[in-house]
C-alpha cells in the first residue's frame, strides 16, 4: 500500500515538475494540462468511497474513509506552482476544461490552492468520527473544489 | 382615393394604438397582495431556490456572508449588449429599500419596475412568472433583513433598438406565458419539483436552447443550451441524453459531486450552493420532476 502510493506520488511529481525540463520541444502548457488532469483523476479516484458512503450506497467505514482522505490530503499538498501556467486553458487546448478567467486578478488562484489544503486536512481529521462528520466534511471539501471549478466548463471533447 | 388613405392612416393609428395597448407594462392590481403576511424564515428558502444572489451579489464574491450583500455589478453579455445586475439591497436610495412587496412582485413576475417601465428578460421574470404571491411576500420579508449597500447600479450597455424599454412588451407577448411546460398527471412531489425547476430555479434559462430573439424554445425544454459567448455549453437534462438516477441528481444538488466523482463546475456551482440550503424533500422533488421531462425532439 505504502510503496504503491509512494510510487504514484513519485510519478506524479515527475509529471508535475520535471517533464518540461527534459522534453523541451513540448509546450509546457501541454504537460501542465496533462498533469492537472492526472491530479484531478487521482482526487476523483480517492473521493469515490467517501461519496458513496455519503450517498448511502455503501456502509460507512471509518478506516477506509480515513485512508482515502489521507490520499486526498497528500494530493492537495503537492507543489502546484508549475501546473497552473497562465494560458494553459480551453482556448489553447480544447481538451482542457479550464477557463482563462481562473488567472484573473480577482480569482486569487494561490489562495484557492491553500483553501483546498485546509479542507483536505479537516477531511482527514474528521471522516473517522462517523457518518455525520463525513457528510459535513465532504460537502466542505466540495466548496474548495468549486472555488476553482467556477472557472471550468463541462467539456465533451 | 383620398378616403382610402385616410382610412388606412386611421387603421395604422388604431394598429399602433393596439400595439401599444397590447404591449404595455402590466403590473398587478394594487390590492393583489392585500392580507399576505411575509415570513422571513420561509423567504430565505425562496431566496435560495430562486437564486437571486447568483446574479445580484458583487463580482468576486467568495463566501456566503458576502453573497448576502446584493449590491449588483455582475456582467451579463448577450447578443443585444451587456447587462449589469443592479443593486437590490435594502438601501432606500441605491437599492430597493423603498419598494413594497407588491413592487417586488411586479418586477419579478411581470417584469415591470417602479417607474412602470418594462424590465429586460436578462432578469428571468419569464421563468418567475408563476411564483406564488405568498412566496414573494416571504422573499420580500427576508430580503429586507439583508445588509443595505450604497453602491450605485451600473447602467447597461445596449445598442439601438434594444436600449428602448417599450419594445420589450412585444417580446413578452411572444415569450412569456402562464402555462406549465410539463403538464398532465403529476404527483405532489413532481408538482413541487415542477415549481422549483420551471419557476423558482429558472433552470430552463440555461438548460433550454433559445431562439434568435432570446426566447426559450419551450418545445425543446431542457434540451441543452449554449451561453451567448458561445463558450459555455449547458448540458441537456432530457432522458435521451441525461441518464442519472434520482438519487444521483438529489445528491449532486446537496453535495456538488457527480456520479463519476467530478465536482460541479461553471455557473452550476452557484445553483448547487443555493440548492444545498433546501430540504432533502425539495431536492428529491427536483429529481422526480426531471424524470418526467420528455426526450428532446
Ligand atoms: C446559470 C446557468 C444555470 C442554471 C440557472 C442552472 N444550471 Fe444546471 N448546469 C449549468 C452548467 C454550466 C452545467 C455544467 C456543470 C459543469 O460544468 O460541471 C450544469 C449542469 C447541471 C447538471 C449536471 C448535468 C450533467 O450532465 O453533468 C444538472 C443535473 C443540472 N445542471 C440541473 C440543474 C437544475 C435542476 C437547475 C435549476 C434548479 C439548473 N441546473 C439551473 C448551468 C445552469
Ligand atoms: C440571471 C440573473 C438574474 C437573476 C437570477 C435574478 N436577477 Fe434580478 N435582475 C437581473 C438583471 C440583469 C436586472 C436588470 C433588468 C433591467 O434593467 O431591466 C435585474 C433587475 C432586478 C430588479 C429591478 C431593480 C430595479 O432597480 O429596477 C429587481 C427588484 C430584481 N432584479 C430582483 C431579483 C430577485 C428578487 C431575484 C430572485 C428571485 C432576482 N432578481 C434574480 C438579473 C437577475
Amino acid at each position: 500500500m505504502f510503496t504503491s502510493r509512494a510510487l504514484a506520488l513519485g510519478a506524479l511529481t515527475l509529471a508535475l515538475g520535471l517533464s518540461p525540463v527534459f522534453a523541451e520541444q513540448i509546450d509546457p502548457r501541454d504537460t501542465a494540462i496533462t498533469a492537472r488532469q492526472a491530479l484531478m483523476n487521482l482526487y476523483s479516484f480517492n473521493l469515490a468511497p467517501l461519496v458513496e458512503m455519503d450517498k448511502g450506497t455503501i456502509p460507512y467505514d471509518g478506516v477506509v474513509a480515513t485512508a482515502a482522505a489521507a490520499n486526498i490530503m497528500a494530493l492537495s499538498m503537492l507543489d502546484q506552482t508549475s501546473i497552473w501556467i497562465e494560458g494553459s486553458d480551453h482556448g489553447y487546448l480544447e481538451s482542457s476544461n479550464t477557463l482563462p478567467t481562473i488567472w484573473a486578478e480577482d480569482s486569487y488562484l494561490s489562495g484557492k490552492v491553500k483553501g483546498m489544503v485546509n479542507t483536505s486536512v479537516q477531511l482527514h481529521d474528521t471522516v473517522g468520527n462517523g457518518i455525520d462528520a463525513l457528510q459535513t466534511a465532504v460537502v466542505k471539501l466540495n466548496k474548495s473544489c468549486n472555488a476553482c471549478h467556477v472557472y471550468t466548463i463541462e467539456n465533451t471533447n | 382615393m383620398q378616403k382610402t388613405i385616410v382610412s388606412l392612416a386611421a387603421l395604422a393609428a388604431v394598429g399602433a394604438a393596439g400595439f401599444f395597448y397590447l404591449t404595455r407594462p402590466q403590473p398587478f392590481d394594487t390590492d393583489a397582495m392585500n392580507g399576505l403576511v411575509g415570513d422571513a424564515e420561509k423567504g430565505e428558502l425562496v431566496f435560495h431556490a430562486s437564486g437571486c444572489a447568483s446574479c445580484h451579489m458583487a463580482p468576486g464574491t467568495e463566501d456566503e456572508e458576502m453573497a448576502k450583500i446584493l449590491k449588483g455589478g455582475l456582467k451579463f453579455a448577450s447578443e443585444f449588449g451587456t447587462f449589469y445586475a443592479p443593486n437590490i439591497s435594502p438601501d432606500p436610495e441605491q437599492g430597493i429599500g423603498s419598494w413594497s412587496a407588491l413592487d417586488l412582485a411586479n418586477a419579478m413576475l411581470r417584469g415591470v419596475d417602479t417607474a412602470g417601465e418594462h424590465l429586460y428578460p436578462a432578469f428571468p421574470y419569464a421563468s418567475y412568472r408563476n411564483t406564488t404571491l405568498q412566496d414573494v411576500a416571504d422573499l420580500y420579508a427576508y430580503m429586507m433583513t439583508l445588509p443595505a449597500d450604497q453602491t450605485p447600479s451600473v447602467p447597461h450597455e445596449l445598442s439601438f433598438p434594444f436600449n428602448l424599454r417599450f419594445t420589450l412588451g412585444a417580446w413578452k407577448l411572444m415569450f412569456v406565458t402562464d402555462k406549465w411546460v410539463v403538464d398532465g398527471d403529476l404527483n405532489e412531489s413532481e408538482q413541487r419539483g415542477r415549481y422549483l425547476v420551471e419557476v423558482l430555479g429558472h433552470c430552463g434559462e440555461c438548460h433550454t436552447p433559445r431562439n434568435v430573439l432570446g426566447g426559450m424554445k419551450r418545445g425543446d425544454w431542457l434540451a441543452g443550451g449554449i451561453d451567448p459567448t458561445g463558450l459555455v455549453e449547458f448540458p441537456a437534462l432530457t432522458p435521451d441524453k441525461f441518464t442519472w438516477s434520482e438519487t444521483d441528481i438529489a445528491y449532486y444538488l446537496r453535495s456538488g459531486f457527480t456520479p463519476d466523482y467530478d465536482s460541479v463546475g461553471g455557473e452550476m456551482v452557484h445553483v448547487v450552493d443555493n440548492y444545498s440550503h433546501l430540504t432533502n424533500s425539495d431536492r428529491e422533488a427536483v429529481a422526480a420532476y426531471l424524470m418526467r421531462v420528455p426526450a428532446a425532439n
